[in-house]
Parts: structure tokens; C-alpha cells; sequence
């Protein structure tokens, strides 16, 4: 297991927390806090050793367009980045809508 | 024939069949030798080539190729592997709690007249024979998509897949691509589909459309 750290400068902020993906091969699970602060911090749990590269253009990809402060919880088992960019966005999707549906 | 994603299929002389401008990394070559079989993958069919992957003996070995349909000597799909019960012959001496798993699911599932079949490291070993599963394994499973698996269902099966010694990914295998049993369970206003062309982050009335 290995965790990556990230930080991207943010400023617009969220109004709810999420959790979307799932504990599952080539899938991701996102937790998702809204954050006062001027930045997203991302750690990524992960047992696929050697993709810092790729987790930092997929995610440098994402912040560039999407500006939003947050601390996110990333457990990876082995998502493609085409996984990882989609779930993202359907975390900030759930973070910036209804709160009904999020589960734990 | 008809060729699914997560297939597996044993090819002759493995290691000649194998199309791709990349280079073949050796242990490509060693396991093809070891057991001559490729996984078909989520990916289209280009110029009748077959999309599949080699298995490695680590979470890191994993290449992707394509093949031609000629070279196939066997094919195995992952309901084979269940309807056969292959897991009561396997001769392995350590506790493999994804094997142990397997008569819960089957029982589960049969109960809901799903059809249904291991992948993964579990699908590889119970038809190649050559030991992939560790003690740690999760037990991953294809269920094909069968009208009116409703919400309610998919929570029935999650509640009694939980029960299970391994953790299940079971996932749900539709003509328009597969997505998770537990984010369908969970009820979520969109959830994730995989298809051959990529993911694709779709609301729940998509089933409506299969």
C-alpha cells in the first residue's frame, strides 16, 4: 500500500460532503469534505506502486478545471485515469446537489 | 463464436499470437508458457482482432494485446466456471477464504435465477490451474444483467454477499456495459457504467433502456 499526497490551490467552495465509487477492481472509493481553506489536499491510498506521474496529470487535469477547496480521501484498487476523472466529477456532482443520497 | 469481455481463452502457442506495437516484456513470454491464457478485455474489436490481456504473477504484470480468433484453441466463459463447481477439485494447501466464498455466492444467486461466474484472479486459476489467488484475494464475479434485478434485490444479495469470508465485487454485466451490484444497491442518483469505449457516469433510469 502506498499513499501520494496532492495539493492544488482553490476558491470556491462546497456545500456538502460526498462519498461515491466502491471498494472494487479497477474502481476507487472518494471522500469528499468540504474545506475552508484556499486549497484541495488530496491523499490517495493505493496498491498500484510506480503511478505518481499519472495520478498528478489526472489530477492537475481535473483542479485546472474544476476550482473548488476540499480534502479528499482517495482508496484506489486499481482504476484506469478515465475511472479516476469520472469519479471525481461525480463526487463534486453529489457535493454540489442533494444530500439525500449520499450514504456512508 | 461469441466473445465476452472477462472470456478466457487458451491459445496455441500463446506467445507468437499476441498483436501489439509495443515491446513484450519477458515475463509476458513465461507466463503464457506457464498457462496459455489471455483474458478478453473491455476494449473494442479492432480489424477483427480480439482485445485481451496477459496475467502476471504480480498486480503490476499486466499487458495488453490483441489476438486473432484463429489462434483460440478453447474458450472458457466465466458461467462455465460456476455451472462446473471447478472450485470443489482445487488442491491448494493454504486457507483461500475467495474460494471459500464461492458456494454462498452460488446459493445466492441461484436463489435470484441469476447467472452468474468468477473472473479475476479466482476465474484464472479455476481454469487455467495455475495457482493466482492469494490468502488476501477478494472473490470478483460477473452476474449477467436479467430484467427486473431490482434495487431491493441487489440490497438482498449485498447483505448476504457481507456474510461471506472474502470481500465479493460482484459486477453486473448488461449489452450496453457492466456496472457495480453495491453502487446500484446504494440507489444513488447516478452511478458508474463501464463500456468499451470507457466509463460513463449514467442516471439510474439507464436500465430502462437495456
Amino acid at each position: 500500500m502506498e499513499t501520494l499526497t496532492y495539493e492544488f490551490p482553490a476558491s470556491k467552495t462546497l456545500s456538502r460532503q460526498a462519498h461515491v465509487g466502491v471498494v472494487g477492481s479497477g474502481d476507487l472509493e472518494i471522500l469528499l469534505e468540504p474545506s475552508s481553506e484556499a486549497r484541495t489536499k488530496i491523499i490517495i491510498r493505493t496498491g498500484s506502486q510506480g503511478f505518481e506521474k499519472t495520478w498528478e496529470a489526472v489530477l492537475s487535469r481535473f483542479f485546472t478545471q474544476h476550482d473548488f477547496a476540499a480534502n479528499i480521501k482517495i482508496n484506489d484498487f486499481g482504476a484506469t485515469p478515465g475511472v479516476v476523472s469520472l469519479r471525481l466529477a461525480q463526487a463534486l456532482e453529489v457535493s454540489q446537489h442533494d444530500s439525500q443520497h449520499i450514504k456512508a | 463464436m461469441v466473445i465476452q469481455t472477462h472470456d478466457l481463452l487458451e491459445l496455441k502457442e500463446p506467445s507468437k499470437q499476441l498483436i501489439t506495437d509495443s515491446f513484450i516484456p519477458d515475463w509476458v513470454h513465461d507466463t503464457l508458457e506457464d498457462a496459455p491464457f489471455v483474458i478478453v478485455r473491455r476494449a473494442p474489436i479492432k480489424n477483427g482482432k480480439v482485445p485481451v490481456g496477459v496475467r502476471g504473477y504480480t498486480r503490476s504484470e499486466r499487458f495488453a494485446a490483441f489476438i486473432s480468433t484463429d489462434s483460440i484453441t478453447r474458450q472458457i466463459t466465466p458461467e462455465q466456471l460456476s455451472r462446473e463447481k471447478r472450485w470443489s477439485e482445487i488442491g491448494r494447501n493454504i486457507y483461500l477464504k475467495a474460494i471459500d466464498s464461492l458456494n454462498l455466492v452460488e446459493e445466492v444467486l441461484h436463489a435470484c435465477q441469476l447467472d452468474w461466474g468468477p473472473v479475476g484472479s479466482v476465474g484464472f486459476e479455476l481454469a487455467s490451474g495455475l495457482p493466482a489467488i492469494h490468502e488476501s484475494s477478494d472473490l470478483d464475479i460477473v452476474i449477467r444483467w436479467k430484467e427486473g434485478l431490482s434495487v431491493k434485490t441487489a440490497q438482498k444479495i449485498i447483505d448476504e454477499f457481507d456474510k461471506a469470508p472474502a470481500r465479493i465485487d460482484p459486477l453486473v454485466e448488461t449489452p450496453e456495459g457492466a456496472f457495480s451490484l453495491i453502487e446500484y444497491s446504494r440507489e444513488v442518483p447516478s452511478m458508474m457504467v463501464r463500456t468499451k469505449e470507457g466509463p460513463n457516469l449514467v442516471s439510474s433510469s439507464f436500465l430502462k433502456l437495456i
